[in-house]
C-alpha cells in the first residue's frame, strides 16, 4: 500500500471522526439549548402538524430566506439544489448499480455549473455589498471559497482531466470495509479528496451547521399556541413543583 | 464532550490498523472481467482501463470527420477480442453484467452510448440471416449495422461509402 494511499485513508478516518462525532455533540448542544420563551415569528401555525408543514416549506424552498432577500434565496437556492444533485451523483462511489442511479448521473453533472454560479453570486455580494462586507467575517469568505473549489476541482475531472472512477470506488469501499485499495494518483483528484476532508473536519465548527440548527430554531419550530398551552421550559417546571 | 471523543482517537485508528491488513483482499469487490481472446491489448492494460474512451472517441473522430478507418483502435475489433463466449456458447449482451464492457461500467453506474448503434458482439457471433430482411426491425440494429457497415474511402475527390456487408 502506497504512502498515498495510507495518508488518504487516515486522513479521511480523522476526518469522519471529526464530522460524525463533532455533529452529534453539536446537535446535543442544540437541543439541550434552553427555550423559554414562546417565540415564534407570526404569523405561525397554530398546530403540530402545521409547523411539520412550515418546517418542510423552510427546507425544501427556503421560505423565509425568499421573503427576507431575493437575491440571496436565488443564489442559495441554486447552490442548494445542485448540491443535492452532485450528491447524489456521488453515490456511484459507494452504492452498488442502480437505475435509478445511472439516470441521476447527468443531473449531477450539470449541476456543477449551477453550484458554481450560486456560491460565486454570493460570493460576489460579500465583497460588492458593502454593508454585507463590512459584516463578513473570514471563515464566511472561506466556506465559499472551499466549496468553489470541491466543485471546480470536481468539474475538471469531469469535464476535463478524468480519473480512474472504477479504481476511486474500490478506493472508497475499501475506507468503508476496512480492505484498503490503492487511489489513484491524479493530482486533481487528490485536491479534490483533501479539500473535501478539510470541509468535514470544519464542518462542526463552522457556519455550515445551519444545517442541523435549522431544526433547533425556536422562531421556525414552535407552535403558535401562548393562550391555550402555558409555554414552560422544563427547569422552570422542576422549580415550580419543588416550590420555590 | 469533546476531550472524550478524542481520548477514543488512537483506540479507533489502533482497530483500523489491527483489522485493515487482516481482512484485506476480500471485502471488497472488484469488477470481474471477462478474459479476452488475445493475449495483448492495443495498449498497455493500465493505460486502456483508464483512457479506453479516449481512444474510441479518438478513433470515432478519424473515421467519421477525417475518413480515415485504421484497424488499431477499431471499436469492432475491441468487441471481437473481448467479448467471448460463455461456457454454454451463447454471447453475453451488454445489458448483462458478465458482458466485457459492462462488467466496469456497472459498477461505476457510466452509461455506456456505444451500444445504442455498434453491435456488443463478435461480428461472427452475429448470425447473418438469421433474421432475413429484418432492416425495419430496429431491436435487431446491431445486425443490420454489421451487415451494411460502410468502409469510407477517401479517393481524393470527397468520400464515397461502399457496404461491405452487401458484397457477400
Amino acid at each position: 500500500m502506497s504512502f498515498l494511499t495510507v495518508t488518504y485513508a487516515l486522513t479521511f478516518y480523522f476526518a469522519a471522526i471529526v464530522f460524525v462525532f463533532g455533529l452529534a455533540y453539536r446537535i446535543r448542544t442544540y437541543a439541550k439549548s434552553p427555550a423559554p420563551l414562546k417565540i415564534p415569528t407570526t404569523p405561525a401555525p397554530t398546530t403540530r402538524t402545521g409547523v411539520v408543514v412550515r418546517m418542510l416549506k423552510e427546507l425544501t424552498v427556503f421560505e423565509s430566506l425568499f421573503k427576507s432577500n431575493k437575491w440571496i434565496w436565488l443564489f442559495g437556492i441554486l447552490f442548494h439544489a445542485a448540491l443535492l444533485l452532485a450528491f447524489i451523483r456521488h453515490l456511484r462511489y459507494i452504492l452498488p448499480d442502480w437505475s435509478l442511479l445511472v439516470f441521476m448521473q447527468p443531473f449531477g453533472k450539470y449541476a456543477s455549473f449551477a453550484m458554481v454560479i450560486g456560491l460565486g453570486g454570493l460570493l460576489v455580494r460579500r465583497i460588492v455589498v458593502d454593508r454585507v462586507r463590512y459584516i463578513s467575517a473570514p471563515s464566511d469568505y472561506l466556506m465559499l471559497v472551499l466549496i468553489i473549489a470541491i466543485a471546480a476541482s470536481g468539474m475538471l475531472m469531469t469535464f476535463v482531466e478524468h480519473t480512474d472512477i472504477v479504481a476511486l470506488k474500490a478506493f472508497l469501499l475499501g475506507l468503508i470495509f476496512v480492505d484498503w485499495n490503492p487511489l489513484p494518483t491524479d493530482l486533481i483528484l487528490l485536491v479534490h479528496l483533501a479539500l473535501v476532508a478539510l470541509l468535514m473536519i470544519i464542518f462542526p465548527f463552522s457556519k455550515l451547521l445551519h444545517a442541523p440548527g435549522v431544526f433547533f430554531s425556536p422562531t421556525r419550530n414552535q407552535v403558535d399556541n401562548p393562550r391555550e398551552h402555558r409555554h414552560i421550559a422544563a427547569w422552570a417546571a422542576k422549580l415550580e413543583t419543588s416550590g420555590k | 464532550m469533546i476531550r472524550s471523543m478524542f481520548k477514543l482517537l488512537p483506540l479507533l485508528l489502533g482497530l483500523v490498523f489491527i483489522a485493515g491488513p487482516s481482512y484485506a483482499g476480500d471485502r471488497v469487490k472488484l469488477p470481474e472481467l471477462a478474459p479476452a481472446k488475445g493475449d495483448k491489448c492495443v495498449e498497455p492494460t493500465d493505460v486502456m482501463r483508464r483512457d479506453h474512451m479516449e481512444f474510441i472517441l479518438h478513433q470515432r473522430d478519424e473515421t467519421v470527420y477525417g475518413g480515415i478507418r485504421t484497424s488499431k483502435h477499431s471499436f469492432a475489433e475491441c468487441i471481437n477480442c473481448h467479448v467471448t463466449p460463455r461456457a454454454d456458447g451463447s454471447y453475453p449482451r451488454v445489458s448483462e453484467k458478465d458482458h466485457f464492457c459492462a462488467s466496469c461500467h456497472s459498477y461505476a453506474s457510466v452509461k455506456v452510448d456505444c451500444f445504442s448503434c455498434h453491435a456488443d458482439r463478435p461480428e461472427k457471433a452475429i448470425k447473418r440471416g438469421a433474421h432475413g430482411h429484418s432492416h425495419a426491425s430496429f431491436k435487431n440494429f446491431d445486425v443490420d449495422t454489421a451487415q451494411h457497415r460502410l468502409a469510407y474511402k477517401d479517393d481524393g475527390s470527397g468520400i464515397t461509402a461502399q457496404a461491405e456487408g452487401s458484397a457477400q
